[in-house]
């Protein structure tokens, strides 16, 4: 983890139910945040300190991704990397995903 | 202008609000708001001279938000932010259980999943957790019951703040929220080893009157055939002590109690049979006691005669502060019933919400 290192530049899916809360450009064809990190703990970091009112929905109080919402860097679930350990590297799309519901 | 009852309705699927006329036959309706995230608490603070709707969504995904209208329902805006624990707690929040009045207009109380009560001094923007109780000794050992850890009631009664935890017990407060102790002499737990520990019973709620400060009822878990004085109970002096006043119900199992508004000794509850915690036979009645639980009657003229085996939850049922009070309750089955006369006939306000949590309800002039 590199809380001191500002990191790589990170591309950040959000899920377009918390889109209203990110100021993206309406003619945006792919919203996405861009943040940094050194590995997808650091990036969460960042999002807290960005853009708190979209961490608060997707993290809980000890700064966990909350228990329905799923994280992926490009195609990786990161449970089967390294957890939020896991390294980040330029031009990475790290994805925040509700899970599915429902059968 | 004429008195106009607001009813908010909390379900699985987001909040409904009905507004109308007093007596009036036919009532608008308003929502869904939020959309597919469960209610499980709201409230109607009449503190204010414009009264306040206030709701707590609890999305599974993206966590847990106060919205406040300031127009009985037609719009809800977020405040700065919800109750949470902070990092080094160790607990995180699962979901709101209770909103309630704290001791001035912008107080505002929160019981929440695990078992805590958090504070707001400016009307919900931000809030501190109560460690008196949310960090009590006894805390840690409180244990879940079926529907979560929950504190469920926020009650201030005769110049103290009564809670209820499900499971911890009763607990009161009579400095300010600075100690809480556990007050549970004749509260029982069927599920412990002893039948009367000192904390850890299955509260199920609590509703007083302000008119009486020494007394409070009480619905515990009840429903169990080798003693069935636990479920429905009532306190003389001031929550230190409880007696069973379920003699003449059906079944001491039940889930709401409420207070009319305008008599103390006119109390509500809604037997269920315990193993299936459904209207017992299919045939569902409202139970109410104008004598403070000496006496029972059935109240059922105008609900289904048979084949109704629906639920109501824990802060299902109300009764508003009309000149004539009716019973409002909200089913798992997603009825809206409204009982006038103070229960004496019942009508189906909506048939077809999704299952309903919590109903709340005021007359505002």
């Amino acid at each position: 983890m590199s809380l001191a290192s500002p990191g790589p530049e990170i591309r950040v899916a959000i899920p377009r139910a918390l889109h209203s809360l990110c100021e993206f450009s309406p003619h945006s064809p792919h919203p996405e945040l861009t943040l940094r990190g050194a590995d997808v703990r650091a990036l969460l970091a960042d999002l807290l300190r960005r853009y708190p009112q979209v961490h608060v929905r997707l993290c809980d109080e000890r700064g966990d991704p909350r228990p329905h919402i799923n994280v992926f860097v490009n195609d990786d679930h990161v449970r089967a990397r390294a957890g939020l350990d896991t390294p980040l590297a330029e031009g990475d799309l790290v994805s925040l995903l509700p899970a599915v519901s429902g059968g | 202008m004429p008195s106009r009852v607001v009813v908010a309705v909390g379900t699985r699927k987001g909040l409904f609000v009905f507004e109308g006329g007093a007596t009036s036959k036919k009532l608008e309706l308003r929502g869904p708001f939020f959309h597919g995230m469960p209610i499980n608490a709201t409230f109607i603070d009449c503190r204010t001279k414009s009264p306040r709707v206030l709701a707590v969504p609890s999305s599974p995904w993206f966590g847990t938000t106060i919205q406040v209208s300031k127009d009985l329902g037609k719009k809800f805006k977020p405040t700065k932010s919800a109750p949470a624990f902070t990092a080094d707690d160790g607990r995180t929040l699962k979901n709101v259980w209770s909103l309630g009045a704290g001791s001035h207009a912008k107080e505002l109380l929160c019981g929440v999943e695990p078992a805590a009560l958090f504070r707001s001094t400016d009307s919900g923007e931000s809030w501190e957790k109560v460690s008196s109780i949310s960090d009590h000794p006894h805390a840690r050992t409180w244990m879940p019951g079926a529907g979560g850890l929950c504190l469920h009631t926020i009650l201030h009664h005769g110049g103290a703040l009564h809670l209820g935890i499900s499971t911890g017990g009763h607990y009161a407060s009579r400095d300010g929220m600075q100690t809480f102790e556990p007050e549970n002499t004749g509260v029982g737990a069927a599920f412990q080893p002893v039948r009367n520990p000192e904390y850890g019973q299955c509260v199920h709620k609590i509703a007083a009157h302000p008119d009486k400060p020494e007394r409070l009822y009480m619905m515990n878990h009840g429903g169990f055939e080798e003693d069935p004085t636990l479920g429905v109970l009532r306190s003389d002096d001031g929550g230190k002590s409880w007696t069973s006043i379920a003699k003449g119900l059906p079944s001491d199992f039940g889930f709401p109690i409420v207070v009319h508004p305008h008599d103390p000794d006119t109390v509500y509850v809604m037997p269920l049979a315990p193993n299936t915690r459904t209207c017992p036979d299919g045939n569902p009645a409202i139970w109410r006691s104008t004598s403070a639980g000496a006496k029972w009657e059935k109240l059922s003229k105008g609900l289904p005669k048979k084949d109704a085996y629906f639920t109501i939850l824990r802060d299902g049922m109300d009764v508003d502060n009309g000149k004539k009070p009716s019973v409002w309750f909200g089913t798992t089955t997603g009825q809206l019933w409204r009982g006038r006369e103070g229960g004496d006939e019942f009508e189906c306000v909506a048939s077809a919400l999704p299952p309903i949590h919590c109903v709340k309800v005021a007359v505002v002039d």
